[in-house]
């Protein structure tokens, strides 16, 4: 099997007397496209958000690409580090508003990588044309829809070189027939090899393009298996209610 | 009567004090918005003792009105100047007491507090994902500010800042009370040597109004093209080099 990239081990986080995360243990290998299902609160964005130390966790350790660090970590630089190992694509883009399409592909790669401004550029230019948005390169985020925000946000993770890209729900925030061309775009990246983390409610999605499906409740993992064993052959009752709720959303009313 | 020739020969004078009711205007909002940037941070502090302590600073320079800080500094010139120079062993001879600094002393502090506010609620207003962003993709906090979060706080503080500026320019008028000779003190002193009030008042207020509107074109201006790119309508692509 293919070398471990990010492994997450006894996180737990509570926020006030919320307790979020009780124990989750996670480990990915490299390449692959790990989709994460469940309800609303069982802590699928906060698992997300605890691997980048966005929300740091109470207790716990992330590991990525070799490099482990304690949840209560209090070094910065060490969070850092680790943190540059990833990238992360935000439910609401979160593009810099401020800086064009190119520009916010070009930020990370000059502020953080320290890479020359041509060279940077050449870089952008080659990963918005990846996403199909080359023509919108001098676009400021508020003159693109929600869709080429989200595909600008995906070009801008995605030339950071992180050993793993983090979906916070990719296209909760979008227009129905906006969806479509964002997950066109996440399936593209899939194919190229790169190791992926996504939180999404896109069942049929998660079907075909994940090659592993897990299923969180109540801040646990419940279920961990290929799409087909969890999606369509789950083993206990909550991934069943909650599978038979999304598939038949009148049934359950 | 209105004396037409009076109204007109006012202009001359008042116009030539204008240089001290700009200098007045911009050395108290410079010091002002220093002291709001200070201010900003202290009243933001994590501590909540440093907070609480500044947060009644802050109401206290509110709560007084300029004139009154004008006159109180004005009282304090000679006294403090000399303790000043005393401390270096020099005498103090208040025959060219700085007057102009301790006025734009006492306008920039009144200020002071209205330009923190404004700084707090500029920072508030730029979403909070935004900084998300930055810290996610290992951006320190620092650079995160200097590239993104100031810019985009500017932004949002330039309307702001454009009616605190006009209102200080028409506060400075007050510090004619301290014997200060800007536009209002020149058109007073005007008036009374000629025994023509309304001319010379008139004169001075129309002047006035005139200085307001170049500065509101100004920030009008400068709100509208920094603000450009939160513009959906808007297309502009910028020419690259």
């Amino acid at each position: 099997m293919a070398e471990k990239v990010l492994d997450i081990t006894n996180v737990y986080k509570r926020f006030g007397d919320n307790n979020v995360l009780n124990g989750v243990n996670i480990s990915i290998s490299r390449g692959e496209v790990v989709v994460i299902l469940g309800p609303s609160g069982s802590g699928k964005t906060t698992m997300l958000r605890t691997i980048n130390f966005l929300d740091p966790a109470d207790a716990g350790e992330i590991t990525i690409d070799g490099m482990t660090v304690k949840c209560q970590e209090k070094n910065k630089k060490k969070v850092r580090a680790l943190r540059q190992k990833t990238a992360m694509v935000f439910q609401q883009y979160n593009l810099f508003r401020n800086r064009t399409a190119i520009e916010n592909v070009m930020e990370g790669l000059l502020i953080v990588k320290k890479m020359p401004k041509g060279k940077a550029k050449d870089v952008a230019q080659t990963a918005l044309d990846k996403v199909g948005l080359l023509d919108k390169a001098d676009f400021y985020p508020a003159q693109l829809s929600g869709g080429q925000q989200q595909r600008v946000s995906i070009a801008r993770a995605l030339v950071m070189k992180p050993e793993v890209i983090l979906f916070d729900e990719p296209t909760s925030a979008l227009d129905p027939e906006l969806v479509g061309e964002v997950l066109k775009c996440i399936r593209d990246v899939a194919k190229t090899g790169i190791t992926m983390v996504i939180v999404t409610h896109e069942i049929a999605f998660a079907n075909e393009a994940a090659s592993r499906v897990i299923f969180m409740d109540g801040g646990v993992v419940v279920e961990n298996g290929t799409p087909d064993q969890v999606i369509n052959h789950p083993k206990t009752e909550r991934a069943k209610a909650f599978l038979e709720r999304i598939n038949n959303p009148r049934a359950s009313a | 009567m209105f004396d037409q020739s009076t109204f007109f020969q006012s202009f001359i004078p008042i116009i030539r004090a204008m240089p001290t009711t700009l200098i007045l205007t911009v050395a108290s909002i410079a010091l002002a918005l220093t002291g709001g940037i200070i201010l900003s941070l202290l009243l933001t502090c994590p501590l909540k003792i440093i907070r609480t302590i500044f947060k009644i600073v802050a109401s206290f320079l509110k709560g007084i009105p300029i004139l009154v800080f004008l006159y109180v500094f004005n009282t304090s010139i000679d006294g403090v100047m000399a303790k000043l120079y005393s401390l270096f062993n020099l005498t103090y001879s208040n025959r060219n007491t700085p007057t102009l600094q301790f006025a734009i002393f006492a306008l920039s502090l009144s200020y002071t507090p209205y330009l923190a506010d404004m700084i707090i609620s500029a920072y508030n207003a730029v979403p909070r994902g935004q900084s998300e962003a930055c810290t996610a993709f290992g951006f320190t906090k620092g650079q995160a500010m200097l590239h993104i979060i100031i810019p985009q706080m500017i932004v949002v503080a330039i309307p702001n800042f454009g009616n605190h500026f006009v209102n200080l320019l028409k506060a400075t008028s007050l510090t004619c009370m301290v014997t200060i000779m800007e536009m209002m003190g020149t058109a007073r002193n005007f008036a009374t040597m000629n025994q023509k009030f309304l001319e010379a008042y008139t004169a001075c207020a129309l002047i006035y109004w005139i200085v307001f509107e170049l500065f509101e074109q100004f920030f009008g201006f400068i709100e509208r093209r920094s603000g450009r790119y939160l513009q959906p309508g808007a297309l502009k692509v910028r020419a690259r080099t």
